[in-house]
């Protein structure tokens, strides 16, 4: 079924249907053989076919033929409008992906799925004078139709497509020429389906759609990998972008990373990262990870004992950088190098008459924690207190940060999450 | 969650993961840097070279040296230049790419060589997987346990071991009882052997046009160099995150451990050969075997070799079918990993559990020798390894792949004489040992 120019019905094929077919001129003599087609990657949710990469007697080097110099193709061959081909070897361009090369047995991430899946075959779809790329086709029925004889399964196998406008692939996947692909699919996904994405990923994909995230985002997505495959992500991105996603992530988490990595590059990022955010990191840093010191974040919300109710939650409004939660003000008997007097939950302070001081409102007896403290003792405190945070105090009772209650639960799950598979083989 | 446990971890463990106190340490030095710095070179390269002395590996090189006495100590030498050549690609190419081997033969050469990749790899690493249930068999019958009763035992709790993911924590037990493989250098040293004898052995290469010579010779190839070794140090540099900025640590872990992997190899050669070929004790069973540990452990000789034996062969048999699914379900694309149940990962399931059974059934046809099952093995093994060589070379030296990081001009000529020198003795050995016996020509 070749299909003419003129024809103005869409005429659909697969990508492992057209390789290897015969190019002929247009007087029907053999040119050569198609080995790949060229697509320019950019906007367009179905790119278009840019040109052919055509071999030429038993030169093993393709040359190229663009789209204009196509009369028609599918399945049966290729004829050129023209018998005149620029015999000069191809060389990539940038922003040019080849299909056979760099599409097909790659891995791509299906957006509407949420899983990552390989590329076994690709469906073109010819309208007129454009032939694009409309659909990946992911099915073993896909694989087999590569692998088997056609005659042999002719008509007997059912393809699952994917549209490629629900696709991501990756240009970090293209050797040899600057790519730049928008992975704005992915980032309308929640944080933590993104970290799941990102796991089955080989890290310069993984790193690739950290980086196109946009920091917090990445941050948020950073912060719910696996140890392993965030220090991967972390040191395989240029300094300059690790350390804004490290900047933007809570100081406690973005200090265990920073842990994991070797020193020299560690102390690279924190040079590279703010000077605040840096010191308050490198601070966390210097606790053992396994202690309060280390598990404790130093974004918490502190206020001094005589504010009023309605005073504390106008600082609460007019204050930025607020922790993501905020499960207590902790109150201090001073504004400044204050000693931890007491702490208010968010519900006692909203309910409370807007004029009562927080010394009046507040529980007196505070639960608290050493630096030194062992984690599983931290995370057991919480537990039997119920508590959503801990405050972390120095000898003078000088707050130095909270535990919050997601840190506490890694320490007591670890246990259940190591069932889930041997390391080696994920 | 690994990393920060091994950090607090009693020292026993530390020394059964050690993988994991090379990472920790390399990635925090600022924190305990003094302690057990001297374990910290040890890492993927040496667990993966040291898997090569598993149920095949031991029983090979006692037989070499049962049989040639110190005649292959040379090609162990030469050998270890080759393992740590294709470890070393092996390694990198994880590092850079942050990709699986059967997911690299996948992208770059297509389906039907993947398909070709992967029937070699599963069948290299279903008999060797049977191997390792034929060391379980040969290392309890030393305890006087029938392999009747110790193979489908073994099956099932390893089965079920994995499937519950708790397979990591008896992990630790096999390795620690593998430490009884450090009896063979001082066994070796308390039998007394011509130390002249053994390094000119050492130094000066011998060869003989022998059948039961190449079949030793290329069963120690097919031993030391095992496909699944070079699967899993690459799968392993890509699970511990190791990128290419980490990789220079790597590389010394691939070459510390290909060389104390070897050093083993090489005093199971110089122990038997002093105790076993001297007195002309052929290695018909286990026991004969651990009779090479007399001289260290005495009467426990026995005792110490099986122990040996079944920790390394209990070790293997548990990440063998697993990494092996594993790695086929991943080339093709379906479902993988202990995380999904059967139903959602079907085929990943399937081939893992007809790994063990099939692994497992074998070894119990009754009269099955398990100490040649074991050789013959590692010969299939090294003639299934030149095809996966070669992928590994061509990927490795591949620019599109690697980049800046490719296999360097020099590198690449020793990485191609490696898979040409073992692709002729397969040739070799299939002319001598299998088409001259089947066509009579006596040799």
């Amino acid at each position: 079924m070749t299909i003419t120019t003129r024809d103005i019905s869409t005429v659909l094929f697969y990508l492992s249907e057209v390789l290897g077919v015969r190019v002929t001129s247009p007087t029907g003599e053999r040119l050569g053989t198609l080995r790949d087609l060229v697509v320019q990657v950019g906007t367009d949710p179905f790119p278009k076919v840019k040109g052919l990469l055509v071999t030429v007697g038993g030169i093993p080097t393709p040359v190229y033929v663009p789209w204009d110099a196509v009369a028609t193709i599918g399945p049966s061959g290729v004829q050129l409008a023209t018998s005149r081909l620029d015999l000069r070897p191809f060389e990539r361009r940038d922003g040019e992906v080849l299909l056979g090369r760099d599409v097909l047995d790659r891995q791509i991430v299906d957006v509407a799925g949420r899983r990552v899946v390989r590329v076994n075959d690709a469906q073109l779809a010819q309208y007129g004078r454009v032939l694009r790329l409309v659909a990946a086709d992911v099915s073993t029925a896909g694989f087999l139709a590569r692998v088997l004889p056609r005659r042999l399964i002719e008509g007997r196998l059912t393809r699952k497509l994917i549209s490629w406008s629900q696709v991501e692939f990756f240009a970090s996947e293209v050797p040899q020429v600057k790519l730049v692909i928008p992975h704005d699919k992915i980032a309308r996904l929640h944080p933590a389906d993104i970290a799941q994405l990102v796991e089955e990923l080989a890290y310069p994909q993984a790193s690739e759609v950290l980086a196109s995230l946009g920091e917090p985002l990445a941050a948020d997505t950073v912060e719910e990998l696996e140890p392993a495959v965030s220090t991967a992500i972390i040191s395989a991105l240029p300094p300059a972008d690790a350390a804004d996603i490290l900047e933007e992530m809570d100081p406690d988490d973005a200090a265990d990373l920073l842990g994991e990595l070797p020193a020299e590059q560690a102390e690279g990022l924190l040079k590279e990262m703010a000077a605040d955010e840096a010191a308050e990191v490198q601070k966390l840093m210097t606790y053992p990870e396994d202690s309060a010191g280390g598990m404790m974040t130093t974004e918490f919300v502190a206020m001094p004992e005589y504010l009023t109710a309605r005073q504390a939650i106008g600082r609460l409004r007019q204050q930025k950088d607020l922790p993501d939660q905020i499960y207590y003000i902790y109150v201090v008997d001073h504004e400044i190098n204050g000693r931890l007097v007491g702490v208010v939950s968010l519900r006692q302070l909203v309910t409370a008459p807007p004029d009562t001081k927080l010394r009046e409102i507040m529980t007196r007896e505070v639960i608290r924690a050493r630096p030194a403290d062992p984690a599983d003792e931290v995370a057991r405190t919480i537990a039997h207190y119920n508590l959503l945070a801990l405050p972390v105090v120095d000898e003078d009772d000088h707050l130095l940060g909270v535990v919050t209650v997601d840190d506490a639960i890694d320490v007591i799950l670890p246990e259940e999450w190591q069932r889930r598979l041997p390391r080696l083989f994920r | 969650m690994a990393l920060k446990d091994v950090w607090q971890a009693p020292v026993w463990q530390i020394v059964s993961r050690p993988w994991l106190s090379f990472h920790a340490w390399l990635r925090r030095p600022w924190r305990r840097l003094p302690l057990l710095s001297y374990l910290a070179i040890l890492g993927p390269g040496l667990i993966a070279a040291n898997a090569g002395n598993d149920a095949g590996g031991i029983a090979t090189y006692a037989a070499a040296g049962a049989s040639l006495g110190y005649e292959l100590l040379w090609m162990i030498i030469l050998i270890t230049v080759s393992l740590i050549i294709v470890q070393e690609m092996c390694a990198r190419m994880g590092a850079v790419t942050g990709k699986g081997l059967s997911e690299l033969i996948r992208e770059q050469f297509g389906p039907r060589w993947t398909v070709f990749a992967m029937l070699l790899l599963l069948i290299a690493n279903g008999i060797t997987t049977m191997s390792e249930f034929a060391g379980i068999a040969a290392s309890l019958e030393i305890f006087g346990v029938t392999r009747y009763l110790s193979v489908p035992v073994a099956a099932l709790l390893l089965w079920w071991l994995v499937t519950r993911g708790s397979y990591e924590k008896v992990e630790r037990l096999f390795l620690v009882m593998t430490l009884a493989f450090f009896a063979y250098p001082i066994s070796a040293v308390l039998a007394h052997p011509d130390w002249g004898a053994v390094a000119r052995h050492a130094l000066i290469p011998s060869f003989r046009l022998d059948r039961d010579y190449i079949f030793m010779f290329i069963a120690t190839v097919g031993t030391t160099i095992t496909p699944y070794m070079q699967i899993f140090v690459q799968s392993s540099v890509v699970d511990k995150g190791i990128t290419v900025r980490e990789y220079h640590y790597e590389r010394v872990d691939v070459i510390v451990g290909s060389i104390f992997g070897d050093l083993i190899s090489f005093f199971i050669i110089v122990c038997t050969a002093a105790t076993l070929y001297t007195r002309h004790v052929t290695i018909e069973t286990a026991a004969d075997a651990a009779q090479a540990l007399i001289p260290v452990a005495g009467p426990y000789a026995g005792i110490l070799f099986g122990i040996g034996l079944l920790g390394a062969s209990m070790l293997a048999a548990g990440v063998l079918p697993v990494a092996t699914a594993f790695s086929i379900t991943e080339a093709f694309g379906w479902e993988k990993g202990l995380s999904f149940n059967p139903s959602e990962a079907p085929v990943f399931y399937y081939l893992f559990t007809s790994l063990i059974t099939i692994g497992a059934l074998i070894t119990l046809i009754p009269g099955i020798p398990l100490i040649q099952l074991l050789l013959i093995v590692q010969v299939v093994n090294a003639l299934l390894l030149v095809p996966l060589l070669i992928f590994i070379v061509k990927l490795a030296s591949d620019p599109e792949v690697m980049g800046q990081y490719r296999n360097g001009r020099l590198f690449n000529a020793l990485a191609w004489a490696t898979v040409v020198s073992i692709g002729a003795l397969s040739i070799l050995y299939v002319i001598v040992g299998v088409l001259a016996p089947l066509l009579g020509i006596p040799l």
